[in-house]
């Protein structure tokens, strides 16, 4: 079992994360689109400190000895899973990015000629 | 006629730009250069001449982006043939004409101009001529279809490829790729015996270091394309 100070310590830092990522949201530095995730993963992470119990069925679902082992291993997929997303989304922008380049340069070449 | 757009990659090409489109010049084609972003002098040195277009580009895309943006030019401006031509005067003009008669006579999409049919004129590396030898090999085993010349630039292509090539071409070292992609497509392709010089300057984009990555990424792609092939089917 988490000690009630670990717990505690754990809420804060999930509650400020969370808070950090509506702040850039409402800054418009964030794009809602893509910052769901994080506020879910804060969500998730807030839920687990208050209710440890949620982390003893995952450690018994995963058969770890220790319930930290099986969280390193959620937390590790987690990662994995948002990383390639985040490739995704960088080639999908970068195929974008070079097709504006393109129809950028052609316009530009027919603004200098007046065509 | 029909009309023939000759598209001109240059990035960093100041010391042959000029001649190599002068040369294309001499046979009246219209040339279409694409400067992807250069450092040096190649842009100031090619928006002298108003016979021809030149294409800007806001930073670099890389060979295969900016050759893409020639295609797109000529699909947009209506063109029947483009040819890809480098801007390092390893390609010569002079055969161009033969490329699109053989092109027209045999009623294929493309045309390549190959290095190896008769084996005159400047061969490549003998390194780059087994990476070269591999791609053809690889080729022919997945579709038992013979190119020698795979990394051929020097490729004549009629409308439905240029359109094909607006929408969709690798960023980098497109030609094993797009070869072995129209193949499987059912694309008709030729090759006719052109001869090819040495650089005349400048440095060629494919570079020692990088060789390797250019084997790899090239065969991945050769395969990847030979799966999506397979789930059409």
């Amino acid at each position: 079992m988490i000690s009630i100070q670990l717990q505690v310590i754990c809420v804060v830092i999930s509650f400020i994360f969370f808070s950090v990522t509506i702040i850039y949201i409402k800054k418009d530095i964030l794009n809602f689109k893509y910052s769901c995730i994080w506020l879910v993963a804060s969500v998730i992470c807030i839920a687990l400190s208050v209710f440890p119990k949620i982390l003893e069925t995952i450690r018994l679902l995963a058969g770890t000895e220790l319930a930290v082992n099986a969280l390193f291993g959620v937390i590790f997929c987690f990662v994995l899973c948002l990383l390639f997303g985040l490739t995704i989304i960088v080639s999908k922008h970068s195929n974008r990015l070079r097709r504006l380049n393109q129809e950028l340069a052609i316009y530009k070449m027919r603004d200098d000629k007046n065509e | 006629m029909s009309k023939v757009l000759v598209i001109i990659p240059a990035y960093n090409e100041q010391d042959n730009i000029s001649s190599t489109i002068d040369c294309v010049k001499k046979y009246n084609y219209d040339v279409c250069v694409i400067n992807d972003c250069s450092t040096d002098d190649t842009y100031r040195i090619c928006s002298q001449d108003k016979d021809i277009a030149v294409i800007s580009l806001s930073f670099n895309l890389g060979i295969g982006g900016a050759v893409q943006t020639g295609y797109l030019y000529a699909y947009e401006k209506g063109y029947d043939y483009a040819i890809q031509l480098d801007g390092d005067g390893q390609h010569n003009p002079c055969y161009i004409d033969m490329l699109l008669h053989q092109l027209q006579m045999e009623n294929a999409d493309m045309a390549i101009g190959s290095r190896f049919l008769k084996k005159d004129g400047f061969q490549s590396t003998k390194m780059r001529r087994i990476g070269i030898k591999f791609f053809s090999c690889l080729i022919w085993m997945l579709y038992n279809y013979r190119i020698y010349d795979t990394t051929s630039g020097f490729r004549l292509v009629n409308r439905k490829l240029i359109r094909l090539f607006a929408k969709r071409y690798p960023i980098d070292y497109p030609e094993p790729e797009t070869n072995a992609a129209l193949i499987r497509k059912k694309y008709k392709i030729v090759e006719c015996p052109v001869i090819m010089h040495e650089r005349l300057g400048g440095e060629s984009s494919i570079k020692a270091l990088g060789s390797l990555w250019y084997m790899l990424k090239v065969t991945f792609a050769i395969l990847i394309d030979w799966l999506r092939g397979r789930k059409e089917q």
